[in-house]
């Protein structure tokens, strides 16, 4: 379980995070979501921490994260899986290398112990005899799909997805969220994403939460979020007319 | 700073990725400095020889001329330029290009000290590899000034060869690769640390790669001075 107590962020005298409070469950699928500029990747950048909080604090299963050193924070991080909007998968790697790359560095595993490790992950996501490929060589799907069998390489606690559906098609949009959510119950993640994908939300929210201006502006389930009756919330939420004929079903 | 020279991860890696960049720096860069050094080499010796226009200085003079200008100056300085451009543009836009699409973040994110695994490894090999390169030139520059002084006529080979011989002072090749060691330095450090605070795009990525370069020039001339003032003067 991933707890955010009171955290704020700002940069030169812009507050970006305001006071933001929230619980992130195991085995769930978590969503951020917001418009853009609204904080939701400041958020989930402040939970992984690339950036650091200036008030408050995010605790890691009663372990307070934030209070650590670079050094301190490594065990931790060891638990963390992420998958980034672009996959951020290292170029002068091949595909097999690339998953394996966190077993290489940190496990004492042999070669062909971890060569059988990164082709099982990529087994589990579906792609088969990719190993040989460079990042350049694939598609935005296959590469996002490189990305989560990286980060799940390691048998994570913890697995951040950061808009794991821009740029893909709704088809192939479809087969990432499920990917995620199988593999959230299968390794009993505590899974968040940060989306703007309403499809995703529908699809596969679990508990949702709303950023708004820096602050936290809704929290509830895929349900409650369609019966919502909060202003901001359903500008964003039925800003189309897709969703905006859901509502009315 | 201080967490480019932390312990690494796993030192095996580190070794991998040492040997990597050799290679990419060292056999990358032999064919660019090979013409730069005949062609420079040859430049000087013909060029020594129609600035002789005393009867009475002997045609060794060239030979001289040639060997120390090639030795002292022109490939641990003017070389380590060009390495400036080639390499640096090439460390500058690596690590630059990591930083834009997120690939540094995924590196911290695993618990890496992403600064020392992406810079060490490249500081480690320009200062052990750009030497060899450096002796590459010395002897392929005067190798030129033979080739072209013999068959223009400026120089005849016995003139020449006696030249390379005459009043030689191995310490100027001592000199030569202390300076190449600290350009590597200037080189890779400046490079990487243009890379490693990209932000941006694509057009960051150029811009630092360009400062990266101009940057590295000035600091190996400024450098090339205190070195000279402290060790020849």
């Amino acid at each position: 379980m991933i707890q955010v107590q009171n955290i704020s962020k700002n940069f030169n005298d812009k507050k970006v995070l305001d006071d933001v409070s929230c619980t992130f469950e195991p085995g769930k699928v978590n969503l951020i979501i917001g418009g853009s500029g609204s904080g939701k990747t400041v958020l989930m950048k402040c939970l992984v921490g690339l950036y650091e909080v200036d008030t408050g604090k995010v605790v890691y299963n009663d372990r307070n994260f934030s209070a650590l050193s670079h050094k301190e924070r490594k065990p931790i991080q060891q638990e963390i899986g992420m998958v980034f909007q672009g996959g951020a998968l290292f170029d002068s790697l091949n595909v097999e290398k690339n998953v394996m790359f966190p077993l290489t560095m940190f496990s004492q595993m042999t070669l062909p112990e971890r060569r059988e490790r990164a082709n099982t992950c990529l087994n589990r996501v579906n792609l088969v005899n990719v190993g040989h490929l460079f990042p350049s060589e694939l598609s935005g799907g296959m590469k996002k799909r490189v990305a989560i069998a990286r980060a799940i390489v390691n048998n994570p606690k913890y697995l951040f997805c950061d808009e794991p559906n821009s740029g893909l098609d709704p088809k192939t949009s479809l087969v990432i969220d499920k990917l995620i959510q199988e593999i959230t119950e299968e390794y009993k993640t505590t899974t968040i994403i940060n989306t703007h994908d309403m499809n995703s939300v529908t699809e596969i929210g679990e508990k949702i939460i709303f950023i708004y201006k820096g602050k936290k502006w809704w929290e509830g389930n895929a349900d409650e979020l369609m019966k919502n009756d909060n202003t901001e919330l359903n500008e964003f939420v039925f800003a189309s007319k897709m969703m905006q004929s859901l509502k009315k079903v | 700073m201080k967490s480019l020279f932390t312990k690494p991860e796993k030192f095996k890696v580190y070794l991998k990725q040492i040997f990597r960049e050799m290679e990419d720096m060292g056999f990358g860069s032999v064919g660019i400095v090979v013409i730069n050094s005949v062609f420079m080499g040859a430049v000087i010796t013909i060029q020594s020889a129609y600035n002789i226009v005393n009867p009475l200085v002997p045609l060794t003079a060239i030979g001289i001329v040639a060997r120390d200008s090639i030795i002292i100056e022109f490939s641990p300085t003017v070389i380590m330029m060009v390495l400036a451009g080639k390499i640096g543009s090439s460390v500058s836009s690596e690590i630059g290009t990591m930083r834009v699409t997120e690939q540094i973040d995924a590196l911290e994110i695993m618990g890496i000290n992403a600064a020392s695994y992406l810079v060490i490894p490249k500081m480690v090999a320009s200062v052990f590899i750009l030497p060899f390169i450096v002796v590459i030139s010395m002897f392929m520059g005067i190798l030129g000034g033979w080739v072209a002084g013999d068959l223009s006529g400026a120089c005849p080979s016995a003139d020449y060869l006696k030249g390379l011989q005459d009043s030689f002072n191995s310490f100027n090749i001592t000199f030569a690769l202390i300076k190449t060691v600290i350009f590597a330095f200037i080189i890779t450090s400046v490079s990487s640390y243009q890379g490693y605070y990209t932000q941006g795009g694509a057009l960051e990525v150029g811009r630092a790669s360009t400062k990266a370069v101009v940057y590295s020039n000035i600091l190996i001339l400024v450098f090339d001075y205190i070195c000279t003032q402290l060790l020849l003067a």
